[in-house]
């Protein structure tokens, strides 16, 4: 997948970034730790349902090209988390910044790709997978929904490296539960996003498909450098693949150690060594 | 000549040309927005708007204004209203059915109070086609096309607002503001169509049209391009049939609608029967 030039933004100087980011830094292709901005910032974020506290005093930090795995029972967190992170939803207190800007305000929204954990099978009229790919990009269109040249090449590369572009014209209702989360990865992936969002990604897909799921997402994690947030009900699901697993229980975020993904960033590694810029521990 | 070709005297009269004018290109346009309508299961909201539109005609008769005008204000009004009712606890049912029975209950009290006939009341319940003057068949042409084309610049954010809002959303569309630009369109479909096939069966042209092409497509754009033509053909279809059996035309037309749902409901069976895994 070809790399869209760094867009590196921040509302804050460098001082005043809770995460102890600096704006100017582009992240090392091949050493992800040693970006300073974070792709992903919670800084003591709380939220409520209906005064039921979902989230509270969460602090996390996932840094450019880091893979951070977010594990959890049913009903912990773990979506909100993410709705949350990708402001669909507004926290009660505390700050999310994506790319060193508060959510709020983030506008460059083609560096974020977010794989819901369903979408479209439920759907009443068929949708192919090549207009689930392209909606994607629905934002940076020209007049008349026309894709460019380069957009189209995009859209073809995501589907062969998520291994659906034979499955293009196929209506998504009609596919595999692991095909269809691939179709939904390759939308996340058609605008070249730097940071990828996962709301349980194996939750409908059998052995085979979870193990192929696994590859295209090493792929992302190697290849492309792309940070990565997924959670899953299940610690095991894609155990060695995340940095770092990071545990949610009734809104409180726990550090639950280093992953054994073999890139794992040195300061996750060391055990009782608090990563930079804050502890995924909440408060 | 066109009247002089056998079984097509129809279109020697003056009033069957401009019935087929408003009625097929309000076939085309409905089930085009339609598509959107039903992907976000909201297959009622044409019959809300329709109902807040006839509780325009009532106001516009009431107060000696343009019928359009009346209808229209109240319904894109509505239109834009809707969204703010459905986020604001009521469920997307609770709101639209506040719309729908408070629509149909107020205009019924204001032709009333006009002293307009039950007649005038019911042309523009199922539709009076026969009685547009080129003029009316033209403006509903012209507000048709608006919807059409509307939608076919939003065409791509529309796709992705319906098929997964939140995914949308965070990939940088504008969703409410698309959401309301939709709910506008239905309820320019609902007004165009008042007179053409009818306040109440003009929703009917949203939704069979798309159901009977989702049967046998696999794309979005291939349903919303065989709806059109389903909901296009119905409405000659059924215009034609209606002016030989002596039938009413708006509900001609979407029986003939209800009919190819059908037909597309039994290709499909044979289709599976035939191909298993097809469909």
């Amino acid at each position: 997948m070809r790399r869209r030039p760094s867009q590196q933004e921040t509302d804050l100087p460098a001082a005043a970034d809770p995460t102890g980011g600096e704006a100017d830094e582009t992240p090392p292709a091949t050493a992800p730790a040693a970006a300073s901005t974070a792709a992903l910032a919670f800084d003591h974020v709380t939220f409520a349902y209906q005064r039921q506290a979902v989230l509270c005093d969460v602090t996390l930090r996932v840094a450019c090209g880091e893979t951070v795995a977010v594990v959890g029972a049913n009903g912990s967190g773990k979506t909100t988390l993410i709705k949350v992170a990708l402001g669909l939803l507004q926290p009660a207190r505390g700050t999310v910044r994506l790319f060193g800007t508060a959510v709020t305000r983030f506008a460059d929204w083609p560096r974020v790709g977010y794989v819901p954990q369903r979408a479209g099978p439920d759907a009443a009229v068929p949708v192919s997978v090549q207009e689930v790919v392209h909606s994607g990009l629905a934002r940076q269109v020209g007049p008349l929904g026309r894709l460019s040249r380069a957009q189209r090449d995009t859209v073809d590369h995501v589907m062969e490296v998520m291994g659906v572009a034979g499955l293009r014209r196929q209506s998504v209702r009609t596919l595999s539960g692991g095909q269809q989360q691939r179709a939904l990865i390759a939308r996340a992936l058609v605008t070249e996003p730097d940071l990828l969002v996962l709301d349980e990604p194996t939750s409908a897909v059998d052995a085979e498909a979870r193990h192929t799921l696994r590859e295209s997402l090493e792929h992302l994690r190697h290849h492309e450098q792309v940070a990565m947030v997924y959670i899953s009900h299940d610690p095991h699901g894609f155990a060695g693949l995340a940095d770092r697993v990071v545990e949610m229980q009734a809104g409180h975020l726990r550090d639950a150690g280093a992953g054994d993904g073999d890139t794992a960033p040195a300061h996750n590694a060391a055990p009782g060594h608090e990563p930079r810029g804050g502890p995924a521990h909440a408060g | 000549m066109p009247a002089e070709t056998p079984g097509l005297e129809l279109l020697a009269h003056g009033f069957m040309r401009h019935a087929l004018i408003a009625c097929v290109a309000i076939g085309l346009a409905a089930p085009a927005v339609g598509t959107f309508v039903v992907q976000r299961r909201q297959s009622l909201i044409g019959d809300g708007l329709g109902h807040v539109a006839f509780a325009g005609v009532g106001l516009a008769v009431l107060v000696d204004v343009p019928v359009l005008a009346g209808a229209a204000i109240l319904a894109v009004g509505a239109a834009l209203l809707l969204p703010t009712l459905q986020r604001s606890g009521l469920t997307g049912d609770l709101a639209l059915a506040i719309v729908f029975y408070g629509g149909i209950a107020l205009g019924y009290v204001l032709l009333h109070r006009s002293g307009a006939s039950v007649t005038s009341a019911l042309g523009v319940l199922f539709g009076s086609p026969l009685t547009l003057s080129l003029g009316d068949a033209l403006a509903i042409a012209g507000l048709a096309a608006a919807a059409v084309a509307i939608v076919a610049v939003a065409y791509r954010r529309l796709v992705a607002v319906t098929f997964d809002e939140q995914a949308a959303r965070v990939a940088g569309v504008a969703t409410q503001r698309l959401v309301r630009l939709l709910t506008v369109v239905v309820a320019l479909v609902v007004i165009g169509g008042m007179y053409a096939i009818g306040i109440l069966l003009v929703a009917g042209m949203m939704v069979v049209p798309v159901a009977a092409a989702s049967q046998l497509t696999h794309s979005y754009r291939a349903t919303l391009l065989g709806a059109a033509a389903v909901g296009g053909g119905s409405a000659l279809l059924g215009l034609t049939a209606a002016y030989y059996a002596d039938e009413t035309p708006g509900a001609a037309i979407v029986l003939t609608a209800i009919a190819c749902y059908v037909a597309a409901v039994g290709l499909r069976a044979l289709r599976s029967r035939r191909q298993p895994g097809a469909a």
